[in-house]
């Protein structure tokens, strides 16, 4: 919101530069962002919080200011002359939506442009100039905080109703643009049609042009919520709505609504010859607080003397009642946002000034319950991830169906977003991989290609009639080389196996968008993205493995320390060729059979698929490593093993030993 | 004899000087000086000469041996280093080390730095309901004061006559943890926050806010005061200054915005604090009286202070970076950026 300097001058003496004066308002609370000339004049943009409407006026901000000032503002009252009386049947169908309703008919006007100083003014407070009704209106409106309206007369039926809109019916407003309403709009309406949307914005047909020789002046107070609901219906805000939906001070209803009709008879040369005015101001809260400054100083941290904050809260327009016992605090009207003894506290804390109160460290106490943090546990994960290669992502939780294909929701159900940002986009993801696809797929496409990606985040679905909102852990990768799924699979590994999660069953499945899928236990699972799927992507190899962290968390286990077996190992090697149908872990169960309890280890060398061998087939050697647990082991033990184990292996049909 | 030892010298003098290589020379002084050589054997001959032959041989023996060895030595000087010689300055293998989100750097250096005040840390989770989001929190429904906190709602059943959202800031989780444990508390609540604001340089729909409040009998502003400028000086410099600007939140009273000493210009003015010398960075205040109401905790006995913050807007001043977008972009060019000193 905009105000003029020189139209805050009018009510109060400011002897401070336009710069002090924005430090004092910002730093009590009214945050001055901008500040330009104009003209003669200054214009302050001030940001006014939604609890404090009376600063929507400039006779608010003249009776804040005067406080930071410690000076008095003048405001001057006139009397408010009411006849002669108006014979025009205005009807409001429900107090519940226009509490008060005041028109005046000002005849014989002529519209001209406004006198220099109303331009200036409005200018200064950011309003273009109109015409002289219309400006005088928006004058009004700016000093006193209520805002006004004037019909051209003549082009309404001689009735006025304030009613909720019939649904259907339409409304041209004097922004050109025709708008059709319900039953939750709140119309000024003649006998035949709606004029106006309340408190919102006029309708075309009777806005003042230059033709305009009567004119009717309404100051109203309309509800909060109804106007509210009216301007987020039709999507329009204006100054006018702005100010009735947090409010306005109905102490100045009838002064601003006489000082515009004064106006517009001195500038237009009209005379009033009606008012009329119907229902009663709304019932304004206000509290008696009981203030104990020694509470105030424990709530702030402060050691204010009573008289001074008693002081502060009297310059604020506040009464002090002080009884034999206590003391208590009656707000101003125009303070509808006091309703507590800490709205006080505020109160006298802002003017006091937030820098001098003291800064110390709280001391919190601590107890004795062991609480564990799942964020301790993301955090080890996290670090697990870095450790692994993997680099960090954060992917949006929002995304379109058209990125999931059909199947995979077939499974589950997703939740929608009700009233998404695009249309297209309001499908809380049920899978984290999705955000890490597109990701892969975002750098591929600029020409990024060795990328290992994770991301921790949370999954969503419908669940028994309510949601399952899941932590996960999704690793990624995207590689040229088809091979490198058996490092991607070793990382994974060495991740479960630092959260001492080992010897694990996996089941195959298969799963729509995977060449290859398998599930880890209960934990996760690991794949390969289909090629198909791939291809359209315009990706390469793609290896991405999920895992549910309260799962993992469950299964997670400390590190024990375990003897280091110092004892010397023999190694041997087997060469062998193995057919394209023949599963490595039938060779790895068979061995752990045979070799039993001195299987130290096996490790896979010299993996060869080429013109030196069979097309189905491929080529590796197995490293055996025997080890016995409490003595050496003899040459001979392990040959004569491992000569067993070699016929064991060679049985197995498609395994041809070399 | 004279002329035995002459022979050896020359071959020895010959072989090392034509020697190609440091492990050649070792050879040569095994060959030379070794327990097999041929100096070797002559000198146990010593012992069968005359007590008059003995000294001159014993002479030329220690002479020889003492010759072969220092063109030994002088030898290994041409080879100092040549064969271990690399040219360091040849291009090393790229490494690519995995790394931590900035968004995830700068939510660990706030819990952190608040834990060394004794705050703990808890999660909340993403969807929640009206009563949580907005009731608990003094929000009424239908007010002005909503309308910072526009909300994704979603299509869940509603909890009685709630309905479920997307959360538009981790307030809800405090909510949740403050019906679930009495004072005296602390907390740190990082997470994901959802608000339906159009996307462009500084405005993302999915952001992270990290929220922290302390609740006990004698908990103030000045605690609250103290608490942040500690954070200030441990998150960005021990020269920051904070500067306290009274505001409105429905959920605090008193309120406040905090803005920190701009850390480009360092108060001066320039175009990132838009020549104000100030950045804003939290909100804060004490907690309404009404919101520990709505956790059952009685105000009149106890009081607290909350303050919230946006991650993003914290890394970007950290950091430098200029567009909250790059932060869900996440290029590889990006992420690679950032480590924690």
């Amino acid at each position: 919101m905009k105000f003029s300097l020189n139209f805050l001058k009018e009510f109060l003496e400011i002897k401070v530069s336009p710069d002090k004066l924005s430090e004092l308002l910002t730093m009590a609370g009214l945050e001055v962002i901008a500040r330009e000339r104009v003209g003669s004049d200054t214009s302050f943009e001030v940001e006014v919080t939604s609890n404090r409407p009376d600063l929507l006026s400039i006779v608010g901000i003249a009776y804040e200011a005067s406080a930071l000032l410690g000076k008095k503002s003048k405001v001057s009252l006139v009397k408010v002359k009411t006849k002669p009386a108006l014979n025009m049947p205005v009807t409001i169908e429900s107090k519940k939506d226009c509490s008060l309703y005041i028109g005046r008919v000002i005849e014989n006007v002529k519209i001209t442009p406004s006198p220099a100083w109303l331009v200036e003014r409005l200018k200064a407070c950011g309003i273009n100039s109109v015409s002289n009704v219309v400006d005088i209106t928006n004058y009004c409106m700016l000093k006193w905080g209520q805002p006004l309206h004037a019909f051209d007369l003549d082009k309404l039926s001689e009735k006025l109703i304030i009613r909720r809109a019939r649904p259907k019916e339409k409304l041209i407003c004097i922004d050109n643009k025709e708008r059709e309403l319900n039953s939750e709009a709140l119309v000024i309406a003649d006998g035949k049609k709606p004029i106006a949307l309340a408190g919102v914005i006029g309708g075309k047909t009777c806005e003042v042009s230059a033709q305009t020789k009567r004119i009717f002046l309404e100051a109203a107070i309309f509800s909060p919520i109804r106007i509210r609901r009216t301007r987020r219906l039709l999507g329009i805000n204006t100054e006018s709505s702005y100010r009735f939906e947090r409010a306005v001070n109905p102490a100045y209803i009838e002064q601003a609504c006489f000082e515009a009709a004064s106006l517009i008879e001195r500038l237009s040369g009209g005379k009033v010859c009606g008012y009329k005015k119907i229902g009663t101001t709304p019932p304004l809260k206000r509290p008696r607080i009981k203030f104990e400054v020694s509470k105030m100083n424990n709530f702030l941290g402060t050691d204010i003397k009573e008289n001074k904050a008693l002081q502060i809260l009297k310059h604020l327009g506040f009464k002090v009642d002080k009884t034999r016992r206590d003391i208590f605090i009656k707000s101003p009207l125009f303070r509808q946002d006091i309703s507590v003894e800490q709205d006080l506290f505020e109160e006298i804390a802002r003017i006091w000034g937030y820098q001098n109160i003291k800064e110390e460290l709280p001391a919190v106490k601590k107890d004795m319950e062991v609480r564990p943090s799942f964020y301790r546990f993301k955090e080890a994960i996290r670090e697990k991830a870095i450790r692994l290669g993997f680099k960090e992502i954060i992917t949006l939780s929002i995304v379109s169906e058209k990125h999931i294909s059909s199947h995979l929701l077939e499974d589950v159900e997703a939740i929608r977003v009700v009233n998404p940002l695009r249309a297209d986009e309001d499908l809380l993801r049920p899978f984290v991989f999705l955000g890490m696809l597109e990701r892969l797929r975002h750098n591929v496409y600029r020409k990024q290609r060795n990328l290992e990606f994770f991301e921790i985040a949370d999954s969503f679905i419908k669940s028994g009639g309510s949601f399952k909102e899941s932590p996960k852990l999704c690793l990624g990768v995207h590689s040229d080389a088809k091979e490198d799924f058996y490092v991607f699979k070793g990382k994974v590994e060495a991740f479960l196996k630092t959260l001492g999660i080992e010897g694990f069953s996996i089941q195959e499945r298969e799963q729509d968008l995977f060449s290859n899928f398998c599930l880890i236990e209960n934990l996760g699972w690991i794949g390969i993205l289909g090629s198909d799927k791939a291809y359209a992507l315009d990706l390469n190899q793609v290896f991405l493995a999920e895992f549910d962290l309260e799962a993992l968390a469950c299964q997670a286990k400390e590190s024990t320390f375990v003897n280091i077996n110092y004892l010397p190992w023999v190694e041997r090697d087997i060469s062998m060729a193995v057919r394209g149908d023949v599963k490595f872990n039938r060779i790895e169960d068979m061995i752990k059979a045979e070799v039993g309890a001195l299987l130290k280890g096996l490790e896979v060398c010299d993996v060869y698929k080429g013109e030196k061998i069979s097309k189905d087939f491929t080529g590796f050697t197995l490293r055996v490593f025997y080890q016995h647990k409490a003595r050496t082991l003899e040459a001979q033990e392990v040959d004569s093993l491992h000569f067993s184990l070699r016929d064991a292996l060679a049985s197995i049909e498609g395994v041809i030993l070399r | 004899m004279l002329e035995e030892f002459g022979k050896i010298k020359q071959e020895a003098e010959q072989a090392i000087d034509g020697c190609g290589s440091l492990k050649e020379l070792e050879d040569l002084r095994v060959r030379f000086l070794g327990r097999k050589s041929a100096l070797t054997s002559l000198s146990s001959s010593l012992k069968g000469l005359s007590p008059q032959d003995k000294p001159e041989a014993g002479r030329l023996f220690n002479q020889t041996k003492n010759f072969i060895a220092g063109l030994i030595e002088e030898k290994k000087k041409d080879f100092k280093g040549l064969e271990d010689r690399l040219d360091l300055s040849f291009a090393s293998e790229k490494i690519n080390l995995g790394s931590k989100h900035p968004a995830s750097i700068v939510v660990r250096e706030i819990c952190d730095i608040f834990a060394g005040l004794g705050f703990e840390v808890q999660e909340g989770k993403e969807i929640e309901d009206e009563w949580h989001n907005f009731q608990a929190l003094n929000i009424p429904l239908e007010h002005p004061s909503r309308d910072m906190f526009d909300t994704f709602y979603l299509d869940l059943k509603p909890s009685g006559a709630y309905k479920h959202l997307l959360r538009s800031h981790t307030s809800p989780s405090q909510i949740r943890l403050m019906k679930k444990r009495k004072p005296p508390l602390a907390f740190l609540v990082p997470g994901r926050v959802y608000r339906p604001d159009a996307v462009d340089a500084s405005h993302s729909f999915m952001f992270h806010q990290i929220e922290g409040f302390a609740v006990s009998r004698d908990i103030n502003f000045s605690h609250l005061k103290g608490a942040l400028v500690y954070f200030a000086k441990h998150m960005f410099s021990d020269k920051a200054k904070l500067r306290f600007r009274p505001h409105f939140f429905p959920f605090t009273e008193p309120s406040a915005e905090v803005d920190i000493s701009c850390i480009i210009c360092k108060g001066k003015g320039c175009s990132v604090c838009k020549r104000t010398g100030w950045l804003e960075i939290l909100g804060c205040g004490m907690i309404h009286p009404n919101v520990l109401k709505a956790c059952k905790i009685n105000p009149k006995t106890y009081q607290g202070f909350a303050f919230g913050m946006g991650i993003e807007r914290i890394a970007m001043l950290k950091f430098g970076i200029n567009d909250i977008r790059l932060f869900f972009e996440n290029d590889i060019r990006f992420l690679e950026q950032f480590y924690e000193v």
